[in-house]
């Protein structure tokens, strides 16, 4: 499962760990079960038997061509909303998130851009 | 405090639903000296509640209850979306709510005119802007210009655009109303934390009850409406906090449950004298729903934006708000710089892979804008139920067919072309183009109101045409969508319906 997350969002700079917290949660959510079988032997299948053990590119290929079935919308949709709600990959992103402990963002930068070109208001 | 009616109290008025629509209605009734009780499906949060955690708000004001077909995003919630709506306050233009006569017969479609003119509909739209503290309008200042939409003001000016705003927004620019100041939390989506953006929670709510003729209800789940032999509607049916069976007794009735949930009520109000559900002789009922077409473009630009600092939206362009035949299709559409978490962003782009991962690492320089296009009536568009799944509370479960009519989709691609020249004048590179595009929370038609009573549900009071003393209160009203955010309307004509339905009152024809 981590793997595949891997290859879903290969986010540089995001760590094994954050993706193994993604994969651990959706592996213990028992609503998840079936998805999970449906990827394993899909997966597995398509890759002579053993996905895991695929080249990289022999990897994406597969996913590539299961990407409209229902266990992979599933899973695709559920490690996506996990990973970014990690405020490690916020961290990378360099997303601020919460701010109204801060006071929000009124003082802090909102409105701040300072690269565009001059334009009538 | 507020008050306590009791169930056989057949003089009260009854409001289900305590959004927009029924929180509005509610409060301007109680303030006419209507005795109101408004029975609410969800909770009522404080506003230590409110915290900025897309996903726990989500746990406290979202409604999952069971559905099938195409998403809504809807709140279960005391404010009902005024909680979770980014305060987009736009009116119909005159155009827009005759589309009939401005666009002619379209093929697929169920055009008809609304009932009541823009200018009938003007004077509450004022009361409406005044209510919510719209900014730009009654005197109050224009939102401030968060960095989404410097880069949409500039990309629009280089792309030929000269109709742009930063007004128009529910949310409190300054101190107003016993609400605070904007402090740009950037969680619009998830609740105002102050209380600067309008909502039902904090505002309609308590002050009704600061009238005397108002109970709130929450935890109470209407799941049917009950009437006597001539068909007037003599109470409402409802699921308390329990989980009990209560019936509170009433002299009227208004739906204002986000027209999905209104549709249900509706159907599964059927009876021998109403076999195919409340208000439905004309077999309207769940036709024509309407959802806005959204079409939405990111971009990566050549400098920082930090468009996740501040309001979620601030930032329109009008240009294209028009019906310009020559453009190949009907009606138009607002483009609107709108912003949100990584989460939401990566949901709305979709994509996976190495692609995807390069574009989103670009988090800091995107800029993102959405167009809100006008969505015309299809009546196979439409909410039915399934009797063949039942849902927690034993309800058939809502069902919604949605198709794209090909006007929107030429409507779609001028505005992903309109966004991608306003982008790329700005030397913004990697543009794409969002991955939904339909409207997950502008929920509009399936009770509308009509002249003649073949084509609609309701009448020019959203009365329903069927049943005098029952009335409709949401976006589920509106003949068309126009291409504007649908809720500064509904607040219109709820305030609208209030003096209709106070004024029978006291004529004693209701």
């Amino acid at each position: 499962m981590q793997r595949f997350i891997e290859l879903l969002f290969p986010i540089e700079g995001v760590e094994s760990a954050s993706f193994s917290t993604v994969a651990m949660a959706i592996l213990d959510n028992p609503d998840l079960s079936e998805p999970i079988n449906n990827a394993v032997k899909s997966l597995n299948d398509m890759a002579e038997g053993n996905w895991l053990n695929a080249e990289v590119a022999a990897q994406t290929q597969t996913m590539k061509a299961q990407e409209t079935q229902p266990w992979f919308v599933t899973l695709f949709i559920m490690s996506r909303a996990l990973l970014f709600d990690l405020p490690d990959v916020w961290s990378i992103l360099d997303y601020e998130g919460p701010s109204t402990e801060f006071g929000g963002y009124k003082y802090r930068g909102f409105d701040d851009i300072d690269w565009l070109p001059k334009v009538a208001p | 405090m507020s008050k306590v009616y009791d169930l056989d109290d057949r003089s009260v008025f009854v409001v289900i639903g305590s959004g927009a629509g029924g929180g509005t209605l509610a409060n301007e009734l109680a303030h006419k000296g209507v005795d109101v009780v408004c029975l609410e499906a969800g909770s009522r949060l404080d506003m230590s509640d409110i915290v900025n955690d897309l996903n726990e708000m989500d746990k406290l004001v979202g409604w999952h209850d069971l559905r099938e077909g195409s998403p809504t995003w809807l709140c279960k919630t005391v404010g009902g979306t005024t909680m979770r709506w980014s305060a987009v306050s736009l009116r119909f233009k005159d155009y827009e709510m005759k589309p009939l006569t401005t666009y002619g017969k379209v093929e697929g479609t169920s055009l008809i005119d609304w009932p009541i003119s823009y200018k009938e509909l003007a004077p509450f739209y004022t009361r409406a802007e005044s209510k919510m503290g719209v900014s730009g309008t009654g005197g109050i200042p224009n939102s401030s210009e968060t960095n989404n939409a410097k880069v949409l003001r500039a990309g629009g000016a280089l792309a030929g655009y000269r109709d742009y705003s930063t007004a128009h927004i529910a949310i409190n620019p300054e101190a107003r109303d016993g609400r605070p100041g904007c402090q740009q939390l950037a969680f619009c989506f998830s609740g105002c934390a102050i209380g600067a953006k309008w909502s039902t929670l904090y505002t309609e709510i308590p002050k009704a009850e600061e009238t005397e003729h108002f109970e709130l209800r929450s935890e109470s789940m209407v799941v049917r409406i009950n009437h006597n032999k001539s068909g007037k509607v003599t109470g409402v049916v409802y699921l308390d906090k329990n989980g009990n069976r209560q019936e509170q007794k009433a002299r009227g009735v208004a739906v204002a449950c986000n027209v999905v949930e209104t549709t249900r009520l509706l159907l599964n109000s059927d009876s021998n004298l109403f076999p195919k559900g409340l208000g439905n002789s004309s077999d309207q009922v769940g036709r024509n729903y309407m959802k806005h077409q959204h079409s939405g473009v990111a971009a990566i630009m050549p400098g920082e934006v930090n468009a996740h600092r501040g309001a979620r939206q601030t930032g329109l362009i009008f240009d294209e708000w028009k019906h310009d035949a020559s453009r190949g299709f009907v009606s138009g559409y607002t483009i609107q710089a709108m912003f949100a978490s990584p989460g939401m962003i990566a949901g709305a782009i979709g994509g996976w892979g190495d692609s995807f991962a390069e574009f989103i690492s670009d988090y800091t320089k995107m800029a993102y804008s959405f167009a809100s296009c006008e969505d015309l009536p299809e009546p196979d568009n439409r909410i039915t139920l399934d009797y063949s799944k039942k849902d927690l509370n034993g309800l058939p479960v809502p069902v919604l067919a949605y198709t794209q009519h090909d006007n929107s989709k030429a409507l779609e691609e001028h505005s992903i072309a309109a966004m991608t020249d306003i982008y790329k004048s700005l030397g913004g590179a990697k543009i794409t183009r969002s991955y939904g595009n339909i409207s997950t929370c502008h929920n509009m038609g399936t009770a509308r109101m009509s002249e003649n009573p073949e084509d609609g549900v309701t009448n020019r009071w959203g009365q329903v045409h069927d049943i005098p003393n029952l009335f409709v209160s949401d976006g589920g009203l509106f003949p068309s969508s126009g291409a504007g955010n649908p809720t500064l309307t509904i607040v219109a004509l709820a305030i609208r319906q209030a003096e209709h339905i106070a004024s029978r009152m006291s004529q004693g024809t209701l």
